[in-house]
């Protein structure tokens, strides 16, 4: 039994990286920078970043999380100057409210398109000072997010439960789903969306400056 | 034969036919535990499940924010009470404290909050301090607040029933395990499917090969082993033995074979001595033969010139006498030689009769003055077809010569044992003498070769002749006392026709 146990917890964390999906439909519309305030700004529109499984998710009450992070490459792909960040998407089941948040805060919206539509567009973010760049030298931006369909809380909190509903019969079967459930969502694995994308190329000299 | 050459060792055919045997019903068991999962996932994962899951939770929120309407309509209700409660504060606080205590309920709990501050209970409730919800389950209480005005505040709460809080949370849970459920949807179709049988399929294949390896080698090494002996013995080596460490049939086999081998060294080294004897005979009898004829020519010529003396010289005719008594004795004495040879040179003629070896030995070592002979007999010991009368010449002959090698000794000493190996019975004949060099011992059981003066050699030529009639072999070897070691070896069950005489004859 110990071994059955011992193979059965080898093997699930060697297949665990190879069980999660990646997300399938999310896509980055549009990635543009532009200079302000003698600063660099990003602004970035996604598409289906909250896939009908995550909101789902989120609807049911569970947290969700999106992880991101902006990135100026310089040549060679050195990264001059980055910014990340994550946003908690809530469903207050009882309230009936939808809230984000994030590093300022939080963000009642009024429903899961709402939500969607704030989380899926990147507006102006600041990365670093113009001076820091060379005005004729090429630069890129790099985007990456993560959408994670469960907090970690939220997989304890789902894997305890599920641990509890399996009754007297753990100790013997020596396998529930609970763990089971807590492996797979270990590090907001399962279901998890990411979206890695080589964004636009620009020219200090030629980028547009807003006021 | 290249292309057996080329062919997979059984030990791989083995392994090969393991992993084919643990992978077929892993391979049924992946596509059966696919669909039963499938179905499975089906059922738990309806959507009607979800949606009823949805709507019981949507109704335990309606519920839960009635009650929270309810609680602001009576909190509003008592607000207008305290605004027609007149100026005097103690009088207007005990009024409105009666109409809280008429509108709540006892476990409902009313807090005015004044605008320096000041908090006052007028009615305690059960709850200890604000509203609060767990962070992990529906609410506990609702609360209304209203502003009285001048600064005063009215919070009501109120405590949620139990029950519902309990219907609301197992809702909510379960929803969010179904969601999550959905979510890992395909993670668990696969882990369900492939995990078990993969783990199954593991440890089958795992145990599988270690026993097909054990097995094999277990197999392939003695086969292995015989094949190599097998080649040894077609190249002439009739030494070979291979090891026999097991009890079952590959055992037996490997006894089988080293029985075989001994067997074919030991007809084969009969073969050629037979050839050796038959050589010997021939020539013993061709000499024999040769010998004899002019013998009695020469006696008669001897006595005739004896006869024919007329005498007168008495110192002549006694040399005469002496001459002629000479020539006749040695004549005699060739003829005793002839009549050995002769004996020699023809076959042995055996008459076999289930034969008692250890009674013949007890009776032969009765026999043996000047020698202490020890005797053994194994217990388990069976009548052997034999001659017994020529059986009693080889044996005598043998305790004969240990007397003579054991002359001069302290404690001249002649051990015989008597038993059985194999298919064979074993008499070993062992003194205490000098021994033969390791050089004579193939020659010794030569004729015409012999350490006795006197002696034609034939003794030990005979005895060899006897017993390969018998079947048997003997050879010589030095034994524990430090002498030479006689083992005759005869077989237990009647010997094929008399290759002896077939060879000799």
């Amino acid at each position: 039994m110990r071994l059955a146990r011992i193979s059965i917890a080898l093997l699930l964390l060697v297949m665990a990286p190879v069980a999660i999906a990646g997300g399938a439909g999310a896509s980055v519309v549009s990635a543009e920078v532009h200079a302000r305030d003698a600063w660099l700004h990003a602004s970035v529109q996604f598409a289906d970043l909250l896939d009908l499984r995550t909101a789902s998710t989120i609807d049911s009450g569970l947290s969700g999380v999106c992880a991101f992070e902006v990135s100026v490459l310089g040549p060679g792909d050195t990264a001059l100057g980055r910014r990340t960040w994550t946003l908690r998407l809530e469903h207050d089941l009882w309230e009936d409210r939808y809230v984000i948040v994030g590093p300022d805060g939080e963000t009642e919206v009024s429903g899961l398109a709402a939500m969607d539509s704030v989380v899926s567009r990147i507006d102006g973010v600041r990365l670093l000072p113009m001076s820091r760049l060379e005005p004729d030298v090429e630069y890129h931006l790099t985007v990456v997010v993560e959408v994670l369909p469960l907090a970690v809380e939220d997989q304890d909190r789902l894997s305890r439960y599920i641990s509890r509903r399996g009754g007297g019969t753990r100790e013997e079967l020596d396998l529930d789903l609970g763990s089971i459930f807590g492996r797979l969502f270990q590090g907001g694995r399962s279901g998890r969306t990411s979206i890695s994308h080589h964004g636009p190329t620009f020219r200090p000299r030629t980028l547009e400056v807003r006021p | 034969m290249t292309g057996s050459r080329h062919a997979l060792s059984l030990r791989w055919r083995l392994i090969l036919l393991i992993v084919f045997v643990t992978g077929l019903p892993a391979a049924t068991g992946v596509m059966v535990a696919r669909h039963q999962t499938r179905n499975v996932l089906d059922v738990v994962l309806t959507p009607q499940l979800d949606h009823a899951l949805d709507a019981g939770v949507r109704q335990a929120r309606q519920g839960y924010q009635a009650a929270r309407s309810d609680l602001a309509a009576t909190a509003e209700t008592l607000a207008a009470s305290w605004q027609t409660g007149g100026d005097d504060s103690e009088a207007r606080r005990d009024r409105f404290a009666t109409a809280v205590s008429d509108r709540l309920d006892t476990t409902d709990r009313a807090e005015l909050q004044g605008p320096t501050g000041q908090r006052i209970i007028l009615q305690p409730g059960v709850a200890e301090g604000p509203a609060a919800r767990s962070p992990d389950g529906p609410p506990q209480f609702v609360v209304a607040s209203t502003d009285l005005g001048e600064g005063w505040r009215l919070e009501l709460t109120r405590s949620l029933d139990t029950a519902w809080r309990d219907d609301a949370a197992l809702l909510a849970d379960t929803l969010q395990m179904v969601r999550s459920l959905r979510l890992a949807r395909g993670w668990l179709e696969r882990s369900f499917t492939w995990l078990p049988i993969l783990v199954a399929f593991v440890l089958a294949l795992g145990g599988g090969l270690v026993a097909a390896t054990r097995l094999g080698s277990g197999i392939t090494e003695p086969v292995n082993r015989l094949v190599a002996g097998t080649e040894e013995v077609a190249a002439g080596r009739w030494h070979v033995q291979v090891p026999v460490e097991r009890h079952d049939e590959l055992g037996r086999l490997s006894e089988g074979f080293n029985t075989m081998v001994r067997t074919l060294d030991l007809q084969s080294r009969r073969l050629v001595d037979l050839q050796k004897m038959a050589g010997w005979r021939e020539m013993a009898r061709a000499l024999a033969h040769e010998v004899k004829n002019p013998l009695t020519p020469i006696q008669l010529t001897v006595e005739e010139i004896r006869a024919r003396y007329p005498g007168g010289d008495p110192e002549y005719e006694a040399l005469l006498q002496e001459c002629t008594r000479i020539v006749i004795e040695e004549v005699e004495s060739l003829r005793s030689v002839v009549a050995r040879f002769r004996e020699f040179s023809r076959p042995v003629e055996l008459a076999p009769i289930p034969t008692d070896l250890g009674q013949l030995v007890r009776d032969v070592a009765a026999l043996q003055r000047d020698l202490r002979v020890d005797v053994r007999v194994a217990r388990d010991l069976e009548p052997v077809p034999a001659d017994a009368d020529r059986l009693r010449q080889v044996l005598m002959n043998l305790a004969s010569n240990a007397r003579e090698a054991t002359h001069g000794v302290t404690e001249p000493q002649l051990d015989v044992v008597v038993e059985t190996v194999g298919t064979q019975a074993l008499i070993r004949m062992e003194d205490n003498g000098p021994g033969v060099p390791v050089d004579e011992r193939e020659r010794i059981f030569e004729p015409y070769r012999t350490g006795k003066t006197g002696g034609l050699g034939l003794g030990l030529a005979l005895v060899k002749g006897i017993v390969l009639a018998h079947g048997g072999t003997i050879v010589v070897d030095e034994g524990r006392l430090g002498g030479a070691r006689f083992t005759i070896s005869l077989p237990r069950r009647p010997a094929p026709p008399n290759e002896e005489q077939n060879h000799g004859g």
